[in-house]
């Protein structure tokens, strides 16, 4: 059968080789980077000739002080990311479908992109101006609260930066997968809603939000598979001991074990304790998903 | 409605997926390489880094220091090959480096190196900032250089002996006896070298730059604004008390935003202002009379914590030292009158008055401050004998011999001169007392090179030297000169720890205690000093430091000391 349709289809098998290659070279080999957690990892034995030490590392992370604190300032940042950041590029798409001045709305779309194309680690070094005592958004906040303390330094105010920032520099970005589902919507269905006397609002709510329905529920079920991955490297850039107690994060604490302390196979566990959970999440959103909206990854 | 849904879209949805899944594989594989610089939370020491356990072997080769070596140093017969012999190093570089060359082997140094000994060298350089993740990747990968340069957080995983024992660092022993005579000399004749250069086993695993006179004076200290104090009538500040005076002046009269600078873990580095309150801590441990203490444990580290978190709720702290990670403080604070105390390296301190956009700037070094007048300090920013960079030679070094005797070279006099000043008539004269010194075309150089980049343009930058850090001072303004003989006037730096190394087993096993402890640590003092956690609460602070097993860390470091002092 397969034989048959290679014989038929070798074009198209040969087309999908590079794709497969890819993954098998860059997604699938480094799994076996994985055995790393059950080992005490030493450099020069490499993977094949390190000592076995069992669960070991995961207890010793299970068992770590900051065990807890971890996995809720993890979970949390995500949560509030995923919370305001997920709707913001919808939102924003459905906004800028309604504009109808050409110009004007490619000279917005521009400006929303620009962040995401700058380094995280100027984005960082922007953000700690800007929420210094004497930055721009803390004196602007100050006139109305009155006080001009260091923001970025201070634990309560890290994740509302943290999401917000994050929101800016992904709006624009994240939009544009929206734009392009919205341009596929049938102009037919538009018109009959206007004879049913449908107005702007109406439109945008009964025909432009059911129609991109499909493609919020899967980039939703992405994001919750990824919701306890935050973004590391701004974390990484942005906490310092005084906001340890909100900002360190798995990853952070990953890094810091893998990377600072050659304690690879820790880091290695806490790692992959991190995926095994991310996992789980995106098998029940995908699951939850199928049965009350018929629409799944697979 | 919902059939419409899946059935118009699903053509369309499946590359928005295959996007999605293919930028989702990318970023998971950017996550996995470190970017840029980063705001380290640990403050790991070159010292720290464990070292295998495999004391018999100790026993079995001690350290050859007994045996007789050459009581002076000599010349090499140029050129040292006959057949053209090229050398492979690897070794990072700086800003400076990479502003004037792509490659060291560019250097003029290297270049008159090569025409002197016929050795031609290649290096390979990491990217700034990655240096780590480039040397962990060069050792996993199994590709050696002939000569790796290590250097403070960028060694052997493990520790040199197991470096050795794994069969990727040559032992240097036998190799210095035979044709090291130059560094053998060091080793001979100054007996702190040679405990400094030797691994626990006994090894000499690396060829250590040596200050040849004794170690570097403190090369970072406290400063503050001397135009300040004239205007305000103060005298240099001698006490703790004198600082408050002087900064709240520098706050209500000079209208200083954050009169002193600090840094985000609470403290100023290296040990530089707190020693009058009798602890260290960027060794994480320090010792009195061979004793290991831990900081947060001293009753001097709560008096000093307190004092900090009094001076910054009257606002004489930096408000925004909390998110400040600086190695030293931004120019546009020290320079524009928003401080008038920091702290700066001594060659460092006169180039604030370039940039500085007030008249009548100027600035001068202060001593540590103590509790009461006329104290002797010990603890300041210290220097060992040995530098920490050193050259290591890897399993694949072509030919050891010819490579041990290109390094010694540069120990000898001739190549001593050579790397720590240039060519004569070139880049230094020979002054009126005999001594070298560096000439115009370091100080004023026709190509624009700045101080640093001519220096290592013309002598030797980093590696395996016998270093004299006195080469810097000539040329110097008095501010910068005056700077360390005023750091030293009260502090004699006598409770730092030495290079002590652990062993893997006891590496493994204080990481795991330390780092939760560090974390705890670096959290708390940040908040006892801006306020957010009451001081009444340091008592609870001690015991959970020693629940969560300071005891046993401390241990650990009191045998690695032990062990670094009967060597």
């Amino acid at each position: 059968m397969i034989r048959k349709d290679f014989r038929k289809n070798w074009v198209i098998y040969l087309i999908a080789l590079p794709v497969i290659v890819f993954f098998a070279v860059f997604a699938y080999a480094p799994m076996v980077g994985v055995l790393m957690a059950f080992q005490s990892y030493q450099i020069k034995g490499g993977i094949f000739g390190s000592p076995w030490v069992g669960f070991k590392n995961f207890l010793d992370f299970f068992n770590s002080y900051y065990f807890g604190r971890l996995i809720k300032n993890t979970f949390l940042l995500s949560f509030y990311d995923l919370l305001l950041g997920f709707p913001a590029p919808i939102l924003f798409a459905l906004l800028m479908n309604e504009l109808r001045g050409v110009k004007y709305k490619r000279v917005v779309q521009t400006i929303t992109y620009m962040p995401y194309f700058i380094s995280v680690v100027v984005i960082a070094g922007i953000i700690k101006d800007f929420f210094s005592s004497s930055g721009a958004v803390t004196l602007l906040l100050g006139s109305i609260t009155g006080s001009t303390s260091n923001m970025i330094g201070d634990a309560a105010n890290f994740r509302g930066i943290f999401v917000g920032t994050n929101i800016w520099q992904f709006l624009g970005f994240n939009s544009v997968i929206y734009m392009a589902a919205l341009a596929g919507v049938d102009q037919e269905l538009y018109d009959a809603a206007a004879l049913d006397g449908a107005g702007r609002l109406g439109k945008a709510i009964h025909v432009t939000l059911p129609c991109i329905m499909s493609t919020i529920v899967i980039l939703l079920i992405l994001r919750i598979g990824n919701l306890l991955t935050v973004s590391f490297e701004k974390v990484l850039l942005l906490y310092a001991p005084s906001t340890y107690s909100v900002s360190d994060v798995i990853m952070t604490f990953t890094y810091r074990k893998g990377l600072q302390e050659f304690n690879y196979g820790y880091s290695t566990a806490v790692g992959l304790f991190n995926s095994v959970l991310n996992f789980l999440m995106l098998i029940s959103a995908n699951a939850i998903s199928k049965k009350f909206t018929e629409t799944s990854l697979f | 409605m919902k059939s419409m849904g899946t059935k118009k879209f699903g053509p369309m949805i499946l590359p928005v997926i295959a996007a999605i899944i293919f930028s989702l594989v990318l970023s998971s594989c950017g996550n996995s390489s470190q970017g840029g610089p980063t705001n380290t939370p640990s403050e790991t020491t070159p010292t720290q880094t464990a070292e295998d356990t495999n004391t018999e072997s100790a026993l079995a080769e001690p350290v050859e220091t007994a045996q007789a070596g050459p009581a002076e140093r000599s010349d090499y017969e140029l050129p040292l090959v006959s057949e053209p012999f090229t050398i492979h190093i690897w070794a990072p570089t700086s800003a400076q480096i990479q502003k004037t060359m792509t490659n060291l082997k560019e250097s003029y140094y290297y270049k008159e190196l090569e025409s002197r000994t016929g050795v031609s060298v290649e290096f390979t350089h990491p990217s700034l900032g990655q240096e780590l993740e480039a040397f962990n990747l060069l050792i996993s990968s199994g590709d050696f250089p002939d000569i790796l340069e290590l250097q403070p957080g960028l060694t052997y995983p493990g520790g040199l002996d197991k470096g050795i024992s794994d069969g990727v660092i040559l032992r240097l022993n036998e190799l210095i006896d035979q044709y090291a005579p130059n560094y053998k000399y060091f080793l001979d004749t100054m007996d702190v070298v040679a405990k400094e250069a030797s691994t626990n086993e006994g090894n000499y695993a690396a060829f250590y730059s040596i200050s040849v006179d004794g170690p570097q004076p403190p090369w970072m200290g406290m400063v503050v604004r001397k135009d300040w104090l004239d205007d305000l009538g103060l005298d240099t500040p001698a006490t703790f008390d004198d600082w408050h005076e002087m900064l709240t002046a520098f706050k209500e009269q000079k209208g200083a935003v954050a009169p002193m600078m600090l840094q985000n873990y609470g403290y100023v580095p290296l040990d530089i202002f707190h020693g009058g309150y009798g602890f260290a801590n960027s060794g994480q441990y320090f010792q009195i009379d061979n004793v290991i203490h831990y900081a947060p444990l001293e009753d001097g580290h709560k008096e000093y914590v307190e004092m900090m978190a009094q001076w910054f709720s009257e606002g004489l702290i930096d408000p925004d030292f909390a998110s400040k990670s600086d190695f030293t403080p931004a120019k546009d604070y020290t320079t524009t009158g928003k401080t008038g105390a920091f702290w700066e390296m001594y060659h460092v301190i006169s180039s604030n008055y370039d940039l500085a956009t007030e008249d009548g700037y100027e600035l001068i070094a202060v001593p540590t401050p103590s509790k009461t007048e006329g104290e002797q300090l010990h603890v300041r920013q210290t220097n060992t004998t040995t530098g920490m960079v050193s050259w290591a030679l890897t399993s694949a070094a072509s030919d050891p011999e010819k490579i041990v005797k290109w390094i010694d070279y540069g120990y000898s006099p001739e190549g001593d001169i050579l790397a720590a000043y240039g060519v004569e008539g070139v880049s230094f004269e020979y002054g009126d007392n005999g001594k070298p010194a560096f000439n115009e075309l370091i100080y004023q150089n026709p190509d624009g090179l700045n101080l640093a980049e001519a220096y290592n343009y013309y002598a030797k930058h980093g590696g395996a030297v016998a270093y004299h850090w006195d080469r810097e001072y000539a040329g110097q303004p008095a501010v910068n000169l005056n700077a360390q003989p005023i750091w030293m006037q009260n502090n004699d730096g006598a409770w730092m720890l030495p290079p002590i190394t652990l062993s893997t087993q006891e590496g493994e096993e204080h990481a795991l205690i330390y780092s939760d402890i560090q974390t705890y640590v670096q959290e708390m003092v940040v908040k006892f000093i801006t306020g957010q956690e009451p001081m009444a609460n340091y008592d609870q602070f001690v015991d959970q430091i020693r629940s969560m097993g300071i005891e046993r860390c401390i241990e650990i470091q009191q045998s690695a000391l032990d062990r670094f002092n009967s060597k």
